[in-house]
């Protein structure tokens, strides 16, 4: 499992070079002239030039391609052409926001679909069971913005409990900005929710058919402690990488929810950094969202190895 | 010989197939979905029949018009019919979701055939790229393509796929990996069949139930793909009435007309999760 790891850690540079070429290729090369494709059909040839020239586009491709790559490794990402502004202090902030976000649909769905996910497992063929994976199943294919803009509709104009913008007013405290959140975070949990629970209710059924607890029910260990101590330990194994694993989603169903919800994430200025043709802040996204991406992969695949206790022993022997 | 000792297979497999298709059929969860997706592929075909108005029209005297008689569903900010462009609406999805899932499943099968059956530095090389394909989160890959390649059908419909068919390659690879330990693939080996005959004759239809799965599921991704990339506004452009364009136009009149972005919204609800119904019954009934 170890040298598994290792090799994984060490394949990361190899994949994000392979994503560098491409998205250099897709961001620099494809357009043909740059400085054209941003600043659009109406400026003259001579600002077109001059951005070329700023930017460095106008040296051969290979030169090109080290003096972006260079550039970004080394945390000297250059300025917007379109919004004059250091494009690194920007991403990140961006980055900052996203991140709240996410968090706050985390610590709501994981809890709620790991608990119902385990009872649908446990009570497998129920009618609880048939419930619970249906509306698993259709929410796990419902669009982000299909399930917002239906919450908006009921809980935020009909009910109004809750405010339709993602942003606090300026000023205000932690509390407030994520009671500005819950909205949005609500659409992102659905689906994640069939997901987690999904997974988590395959584990439970697996663990439950094992010898080790038909042992420890045999021995006459109490229903609950089977259930806490011998069942959940193993059957939520595979739940935690499926969790780690749904960064990749995340990140497409955050620009969904950042833009209905005009919330300054780093969706949403993908999206803008799209429709203004800035493509040096796009490479630049392109490739720290692809960091994200491979870091929480690995991270999930390590936590699994952590986690598991027929792999932990094999590592104390 | 071979043609006589074939002949009992093929109306063995015809029966299997319709013994499923039977027991497919007996499911009220797959029957309902099915018939609301070919209701809706129906509509997507036949809708200038019977729209009550041009889903163009506009009307400057009746703009956020409640539903009413006149107006089934309301009409929207320029005093458009929302039924009718609900109906028109569906056009764009149910023709381009179905064209990236069979350019993903073509793409993609035909590589998971190849490389499964040859194996050897091929199948090393092609996986590896399936990899680095997949370390792209497809939200990014195709924001940045759209950008670059200009917003087209074709683009979108390349870009999805693009990014589906290395999915569907790994499936069919796997699957094609346990059908060539099988007798009937040594047994043709001894008559000395070649490569295609044994991928297109021998392995493919043992694969088809994986590779129809796979492509149900891949549906449903599709529709959810093409719904937000025009929710993104990456997708059909205005004034076309399509479903995910008209929520995004829409959510800025929530307050005063939910009913704008509510009817498309419950209509791509409605498709995405009827196609997820009948693709996890399929995947129940073939891949036991």
């Amino acid at each position: 499992m170890r040298q598994y790891l290792a090799q994984r850690i060490a394949l990361i540079p190899v994949t994000l070079f392979v994503v560098s070429l491409l998205t250099f290729i897709l961001a620099q090369l494809v357009p043909g002239d740059v400085g054209r494709t941003i600043l659009g059909p109406y400026a003259t040839n001579s600002q077109v030039h001059a951005l070329d020239q700023r930017l460095g586009y106008n040296l051969p491709v290979l030169q090109r391609y080290w003096h972006w790559a260079t550039g970004f490794v080394s945390g000297n990402w250059g300025v917007s052409p379109v919004l004059q502004v250091p494009i690194r202090p920007l991403v990140m902030s961006r980055l900052g926001n996203s991140l709240l976000l996410a968090a706050t649909a985390f610590v709501i769905v994981v809890p709620i679909s790991v608990t119902l996910g385990v009872v649908a497992g446990v009570r497998e063929g129920s009618r609880t069971d048939r419930a619970i994976s249906l509306v698993g199943l259709a929410l796990l294919g419902l669009p982000e913005f299909v399930g917002a803009t239906v919450l908006i509709v009921v809980f935020g104009v009909t009910l109004a409990w809750l405010p339709v913008t993602a942003q606090a007013p300026p000023g205000s405290g932690l509390l407030t900005r994520l009671h500005y959140l819950v909205l949005p975070a609500i659409p992102l949990v659905f689906v994640l929710f069939g997901y987690i629970s999904r997974t988590a209710r395959s584990g439970t059924i697996e663990t439950s058919n094992a010898q080790f607890l038909r042992t420890a029910r045999l021995k006459g260990i109490p229903r609950r402690a089977v259930l806490t101590h011998h069942l959940l330990p193993n059957a939520l194994l595979p739940t935690v990488t499926v969790i780690g694993f749904q960064v990749g989603y995340l990140i497409a169903g955050l620009t969904v929810i950042e833009e209905l919800f005009n919330y300054p994430g780093l969706g949403q200025l993908l999206i803008s950094s799209a429709t203004d043709h800035d493509l040096p802040t796009l490479a630049d996204i392109t490739m720290l969202v692809a960091i994200i991406f491979l870091v929480a992969n690995v991270l999930a695949d390590a936590s699994y190895a952590l986690l598991n206790p027929r792999i932990r022993a094999r590592r104390a022997r | 010989m071979t043609a006589i000792a074939a002949a009992p297979a093929r109306v063995g497999a015809v029966a299997t197939w319709r013994r499923r298709l039977r027991s497919l059929l007996g499911r009220p969860a797959f029957t309902v979905s099915l018939v609301l997706i070919v209701a809706w592929v129906v509509v997507a075909i036949s809708w200038r029949l019977y729209v009550p108005y041009s889903p163009d029209a506009t009307n400057a005297m009746a703009p956020f018009g409640e539903p009413s008689g006149a107006h089934l569903l309301g009409t929207d900010w320029l005093g458009r019919d929302v039924f009718s462009r609900l109906l028109a609406g569906s056009t764009s999805v149910i023709i381009l979701a179905p064209a990236i899932t069979v350019v993903a499943l073509v793409v993609g099968s035909l590589t998971g055939l190849a490389t499964g059956y040859y194996g050897g530095l091929v199948d090393v090389g092609v996986m590896r790229l399936v990899d680095a394909v997949n370390t792209m989160p497809g939200i990014v890959l195709s924001v940045l393509a759209l950008t670059v390649l200009g917003r087209s059908d074709l683009v979108l419909v390349l870009v999805i796929a693009g990014g589906f068919a290395p999915l569907v390659a790994r499936t069919v690879r796997a699957s094609v990996l346990a059908e060539r330990e099988r007798d009937y693939v040594d047994a043709a080996r001894l008559r000395q069949e070649k490569g295609p005959y044994m991928i297109g004759v021998e392995i493919l239809p043992n694969v088809l139930p994986t590779i129809l799965v796979e492509g149900a599921i891949r549906l449903g991704y599709a529709v959810f793909a093409v719904a937000t990339l025009s929710f993104l506004g990456l997708g059909p452009q205005q004034p076309s009435p399509d479903w995910g364009l008209t929520v995004s136009l829409g959510v800025q009149y929530v307050q005063n007309a939910p009913w704008i972005l509510l009817a498309p919204s419950v209509a791509i609800a409605s498709l995405v999760i009827s196609v997820n119904l009948v693709a996890d019954e399929l995947r129940r009934e073939f891949l036991r």
